[in-house]
């Protein structure tokens, strides 16, 4: 039983990773833009959500009709001009991406120094739907499976949005060659914006999601960067389904190997299987050539 | 319409650093005939495409597409003005089936089509160029001359008036070849305006109305194919050691 | 700027020419003290609320009281502050402790943030021979250094004497026959927790005190329920977690839900944030703390009303125990009267601080007798242990059920 219970924690985990690598990959996998900022939505989403709930009891999950809209515009505005502009700059592709991660880990600053000088440095979290709910005989917290249901639904949506319809077909096609993209007129600029901005609105759900259950501060949002990172690059890039498998395969390793070898492990865990997808399959655990 | 040329192009030029890959470049490309460009190796012969369709940006100079200029204009924005092309080195989109690599060109293009429509079109367009077997193979699985069989596809599911070709018969067998030649010439038959880069003499000989040689980034001969294959200076700069 | 620089020497000239020669030596413009803290990067946020913080709202307090009396020149003297960002990096914090003393020239420099920053800046401090009082550090190791580091204070209780009394205390209940003594440890794989976590086990082991899980999880762990789960199984009766802030926060969010409510419940660094209040409401009482300070220490009210006007929240012990290193900092200053800063180590080091958090005296250079626990009785932290000293309150047990 306790084993059903470590495989659901993974699972329950695993979804959040995916949605959250899932937002990076339409940042760096469409929009060709390594945003080490990109942790930063997910703090705003957290914080929008703890203060909407804390001064008005507003529901965390209707405080995303805030959030998510501001960070869409605010990630749209960042691509347009300061992002966007580097790349008529830049003379190579090696320079852009230097460039890029120059800019963005100053972004990174800017925003946590405004987060702490607005919000102070300490720890905030509050309770929501901490209560225990009794799945296939396992307990699980409602917080959680609401924030995995909720990861799971925008995936999916977000899966199907890319597979099934004319937008996210020029998506995908920008994410494998945008010059070949752009010859079939598809508007390259305008939907890597588009891209960039969706992937940091996904960020603020997805933090929206997180402060239901973990407590947070002013400097989580690289902590969230770095997990989307190696999900994304295990997952592959630009491979949507891969970045949900991958998710859900890394939150496993974590639980599993937390309960079978020892907790304090995981993290060594997480990087081993990290590396052996870098040795293995470099190109990405579920890409395909 | 007017009388002119579909395509005009004047004193196009482009350097790379200190490479000029295309000096003061004129072309005029008459409505429904097709015009091909040759030169060794180097000579910038695809880097005049690329200027065209604006993947690059150019130092000077002029394109008119039906009189109206297009240099300048982003790379899609020149594809919705009906120019479309095909790479030397193929790119067609490896995750996506050819299908879908045919689609992406019909649902954008110059007339963006509604999904129903574009797919009812698509499997027409598929069977014209000979890949109806391999609709749901993705990009990647795909045989050399199949990726540039999809290419072409793409580029046509775009709706062109001007298709630019570059090196399109390149690698293929003589009975493919023949296949090709065939394939081209009915595009052309139905309506299009075609620049083709071939190395393929007898491709050359077989479907140009008019024949452009490029050496070093500038035009050294043009004329009648026949005239030009022959003329001795052509000669000695394909087989000569003047760009090597 | 320059005009300015004229006026003032021209100023001090005729004061030179016109005035008689004076008795007292002339009492410094201001006393210039200095420090690096992380305001940006991973360690900015507890840097800011329980150091930076502090720092303004020390000086903030002296200025308005007109500065720090120098007995020397008979005059209060305000203080100056210079202050860098070390960006979360310990080599910046080395650099920049140098570069105030070298270049800047402050009178004083304060610690930094962090055990690892405190421990690598130290022997810093050291070299050059200023005096510091470290807060926010604690490890196995403070406890050895004293005499080669002799102008570095430690303030903080050391994870020996925090976690003895938390052995005792089970060892005591379990011969009442109160609770069996199972006891169930978890701590973060990071420094802190671990040497606590060891530091316990020792304990226990010199009690007596039965072990019945002891494991760690890894820094930023996003789920701690299938080790809760694993514990249950177990039944303890006494709950230690050796934890930072967002797993103390997790670990009894999920000990709620899942029914996890042994009678003796403990966690670490974040229990008495005023965050952790707000979060977890009355369900707070009882629990028990790493750490505490005297809440009836005298002049704690009056500061936390300062500290409320000046931030606007809430203070956390951490906060109250650095001001207080301040306060010990001013008044060794005071009884020397003037800035010495062997004078002001060997004050520091012999003499006995009254303080809004506890009563510092210094042996060894380590605050011996700290406050070790604490714990949530209704809306207030209170200090459990030791239980000798001026201000402790009994221990409430068992924890109310959740
Ligand atoms: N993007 C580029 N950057 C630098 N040099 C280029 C670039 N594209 C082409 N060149 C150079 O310009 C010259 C012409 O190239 P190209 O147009 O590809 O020749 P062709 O197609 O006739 O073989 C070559 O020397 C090539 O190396
Ligand atoms: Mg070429």
């Amino acid at each position: 039983m306790i084993l059903f219970e470590v495989v659901l924690s993974g699972v329950l985990v695993g979804g959040m990773y995916g949605l959250i690598a899932l937002g990076l990959n339409l940042q760096y996998g469409i929009a060709r833009m390594m945003n080490l900022a990109y942790g930063e939505a997910l703090m705003g989403g957290a914080y929008t959500a703890f203060w909407f709930f804390m001064l008005w009891r507003i529901d965390p999950l209707a405080s995303m009709l805030f959030s998510v809209p501001v960070a869409f515009c605010g990630n749209w505005l960042i691509y347009r001009y300061l992002l966007s502009p580097l790349i008529r700059r830049a003379a190579n592709q090696e320079i852009l991406e230097a460039d890029t991660i120059l800019v963005t880990f100053g972004l990174l600053f800017v925003f946590q120094g405004l987060a702490l000088v607005q919000w102070g440095g300490e720890y905030r979290g509050y309770t929501y739907l901490a209560v225990p709910i009794d799945l296939l005989g396992a307990t699980v917290a409602l917080n959680r499976l609401m924030a995995f249901v909720a990861a799971v639904v925008l995936a999916l949506a977000l899966y199907w949005l890319l597979r099934s319809t004319r937008l996210g077909g020029a998506l995908r096609a920008i994410a494998i060659d945008p010059v070949a993209a752009q010859l079939v007129a598809v508007d390259v600029p305008r939907l890597s914006a588009l891209a960039f901005a969706a992937g940091g609105a996904i960020m603020a759900a997805a933090g929206t999601l997180v402060s239901m259950f973990l407590s947070f501060n002013a400097s989580i949002g690289i902590v969230y960067t770095l997990k989307a990172l190696i999900v994304v690059i295990m997952g592959g890039v630009g491979r949507m389904l891969g970045c949900l498998m991958a998710g859900l395969l890394l939150g496993l390793a974590e639980a599993l190997g937390a309960y079978l070898v020892d907790p304090g492990l995981t993290l060594a865990i997480n990087f081993a299987l990290f590396l052996l997808v870098l040795l293995v399959r470099p190109q990405g655990l579920f890409s395909r050539g | 319409m007017t009388a002119g040329p579909l395509l005009a192009i004047q004193g196009l030029s482009k350097s790379f650093g200190g490479l000029q890959a295309v000096r003061d470049f004129d072309l005029d490309v008459p409505e429904r005939s097709i015009v091909g460009l040759i030169g060794p190796n180097g000579s910038g012969k695809t880097t005049v495409l690329n200027l065209v369709t604006g993947e690059i940006a150019a130092d000077g100079g002029s394109v008119r597409l039906d009189g109206r200029e297009i240099l300048g204009r982003p790379a899609f924005r020149v594809c919705r003005a009906r120019i479309a092309r095909t790479f030397q080195l193929v790119r067609v989109l490896p995750g996506m089936t050819t299908r879908e690599n045919v689609l992406i060109g019909r649902l954008f293009g110059s007339a963006p089509a509604t999904p129903e429509h574009a797919r009812k079109e698509i499997d027409a367009l598929l069977d014209r160029v000979g890949l109806s077997d391999l609709a749901d193979q993705t990009g990647a699985q795909l045989t050399y001359i199949d990726q540039k069989r999809v290419e072409l596809a793409r580029a046509l599911a775009t709706q062109p008036r001007l298709l630019l070709l570059d090196e399109w018969l390149a690698g293929l067998n003589p009975r493919e070849l023949q296949i090709g030649i065939e394939l081209i010439r009915r595009i052309r038959d139905e309506g299009m305006t075609i620049v083709m880069i071939e190395h393929v003499m007898e491709a050359i000989r077989a479907l140009c109305d008019h024949v452009v040689v490029m050496s070093a980034g500038g035009l050294i001969a043009a004329g009648a194919p026949d005239s030009v294959l022959n003329d001795p200076e052509v000669a000695r700069v394909y087989l000569g050691d003047d760009d090597a | 700027m320059q005009r300015r620089t004229v006026l003032k020497g021209g100023a001090s000239l005729i004061g030179a020419g016109s005035l008689p020669t004076i008795a007292r030596a002339q009492a410094p413009k201001s006393i210039r003290i200095g420090y690096a803290v992380a305001l940006s990067g991973p360690y900015a946020p507890g840097a800011q609320s329980t150091t930076w913080s502090q720092y303004k709202l020390w000086a903030k307090d002296v200025n308005d009281a007109g500065g720090i009396m120098l007995k020397k020149y008979g005059a209060k003297v305000p203080v100056e502050l210079i202050d860098y960002d070390d960006r979360s990096q310990i080599e910046e914090a080395i650099r920049l402790v140098e570069r105030l003393i070298l270049n800047d020239k402050v009178d004083l420099v304060l610690a930094p943030w962090g055990t690892a920053t405190n421990l690598a800046t130290a022997p810093v401090f050291n070299k050059y021979e200023y005096p510091v009082i470290h807060f926010t550090a604690s490890a196995d190791r403070v406890a050895q250094l004293g005499p080669r580091w002799p102008y570095s204070f430690w303030a903080l209780v050391q994870p020996k004497p925090a976690t003895a009394p938390l052995a005792t205390m089970v060892k005591k209940l379990t011969t009442e026959g109160k609770i069996k003594g199972r006891v169930a440890i978890m701590h973060v794989a990071d420094q802190l927790g671990v040497e606590m976590a060891a530091a316990m086990q020792e304990a226990c082991k010199k009690e007596g005190v039965e072990i019945v899980y002891f494991k760690s999880y890894p820094l930023g762990a996003s789920d701690l329920s299938p080790q809760i789960r694993e514990m249950m199984a177990l039944n303890p009766d006494a709950f230690f977690a050796f934890s930072y802030p967002s797993d103390t926060f997790m670990v009894t969010e999920q000990s709620h839900v899942l029914g996890f409510s042994p009678p003796i419940y403990y966690t670490g660094v974040g229990t008495p944030f005023p965050a952790y209040a707000a979060k977890f409401g009355a369900k707070k009482n009882g629990v028990l703390i790493y750490g505490a300070v005297d809440s009836t220490a005298p002049g704690q009210k009056e500061y936390r009303e300062r500290h409320k006007a000046m931030y606007n929240r809430d203070v956390e012990i951490g906060s109250i125990g650095t001001y207080a290193t301040m306060q010990i900092l001013q008044k060794a200053i005071e009884q020397v009267g003037e800035i010495d800063r062997k004078k002001i180590r060997d004050a520091i080091a012999g003499g006995t601080f009254e303080t809004i958090a506890d009563v510092y005296s210094f042996k060894g250079q380590l605050h011996q007798n700290a406050w070790a626990v604490g714990q949530w009785q209704g809306d207030e932290v209170v200090a459990v242990y030791p239980e000798n000293k001026r201000g402790a309150k009994p221990l409430m047990f068992p924890k109310p059920k959740w």
